[in-house]
């Protein structure tokens, strides 16, 4: 005979959710700019202090969301340090943002490297590996199931292959390159030291949230994983000199995952209450 | 109301807390987080009876806390008040 037992209550809000919103528009947006920027349709668009610009707005969404984030999820429990952590970490990297793209508004698409934007990007990502590992951390001694061993192995392959590529194919010719000042080559390697952390950490992250595949949680712990699989591509692209647009459309994307999953995993938080 | 009643494993309090917990975590974690909480009050799942669901859903509720907040409050008392 089977159990008959009460439904959790998920209280299901009438019409389209903010987060659902975010993520159809967000998605449209990408899509129209891609193709903008593939085709090279509207210049203004894809000129590069506008796109900063996008991102900074897109980015604020995220902080405004994470905090919210915060909010619903309260101040017990391990797990809720994390989120504030990365919370801090956001918004650092969202003062990063501002000081970068106002750097490429007055000098017109021009790169200040290093610059104090760095020192917001370093660190506020440094903020966001913590935090990232914080939330694994909480997440495992609870308790809860990891996954299988392999699944941790094929991650580890994946961040050992693009370590080996970027050392061999990037860093290396650069710090035996003697036009590039020692700060430029100190902040590059610290930048990819700290994006290979994150994808580690965003990767581990998303395989946890792929074990709760059928409930309402897996949603916004894999959007909130994905974009820093964004982040990660983003400042990739950016390091290795890949037309800095399509960095500039993976920053959107990361921005835009991340602002959904915190809102979609506040909704389904608050809706239990 | 019989407390014989109460005290038969029959295990349709582990079948009751996963089926609750599915849509959450969904039915991986849900089948894991029954057995490890089992685990923890030394009970093996199959053997649980309506007087365990206080003890299963205070097992729960670290995990419960990580996953969703303080939102593991109102899960746990909804568990509690399961009806098998």
């Amino acid at each position: 005979m089977a159990a008959s037992s009460t439904p959790p209550r998920i209280e299901k809000s009438p019409g389209v959710r903010p987060s659902s919103a975010i993520a159809i528009g967000a998605v449209a947006a990408i899509a129209v700019l891609a193709i903008i920027t593939v085709w090279d349709l509207l210049a203004l668009f894809t000129t590069l202090h506008i796109l900063d610009a996008i991102e900074c707005v897109t980015l604020l969404g995220s902080v405004i969301s994470l905090w919210g984030l915060v909010r619903a999820m309260g101040t017990e429990g391990a797990a809720s340090k994390g989120w504030m952590i990365l919370f801090g970490g956001v918004s650092t990297y969202f003062a990063g943002e501002i000081v970068f793209t106002t750097h490429r508004f007055v000098t017109i698409s021009q790169v200040i490297f290093p610059s104090v934007a760095d020192l917001f990007f370093v660190t506020g990502q440094l903020l966001i590996v913590a935090a990232l590992l914080w939330l694994i951390l909480a997440y495992s001694t609870s308790g809860l199931p990891m996954g299988s061993s392999s699944s941790y192995l094929v991650v580890l392959i994946v961040v050992a292959s693009l370590a080996i590529f970027l050392v061999g194919r990037f860093t290396l010719p650069m710090w035996a390159d003697p036009s590039f000042s020692y700060g430029w080559k100190l902040v590059t390697t610290i930048y990819s030291s700290l994006d290979l952390a994150t994808l580690c950490a965003a990767l581990v992250l998303l395989r946890v949230a792929i074990l709760f595949r059928g409930g309402v949680v897996a949603q916004g712990w894999a959007a909130i994983a994905v974009a820093f699989v964004f982040m990660t591509a983003g400042d990739t692209f950016f390091g290795i000199g890949v037309d800095e647009r399509y960095a500039g459309l993976a920053f959107l994307a990361s921005y835009a995952s991340l602002t959904f999953g915190a809102l979609r995993h506040a909704e389904i938080v608050r809706s239990m209450k | 109301m019989g407390s014989r009643e109460e005290s038969r494993p029959t295990g349709r309090v582990s079948a009751a807390i996963r089926d609750f917990l599915t849509p959450i975590v969904g039915e991986f974690v849900a089948r894991t987080s029954v057995n490890m909480a089992s685990k923890r009050i030394g009970k093996p799942p199959e053997t649980l009876t309506k007087v365990d669901l206080n003890p299963m859903a205070e097992a729960l509720r670290p995990a419960l806390r990580t996953v969703v907040g303080t939102a593991a409050d109102s899960l746990v008392a909804q568990i509690k008040e399961l009806s098998v």
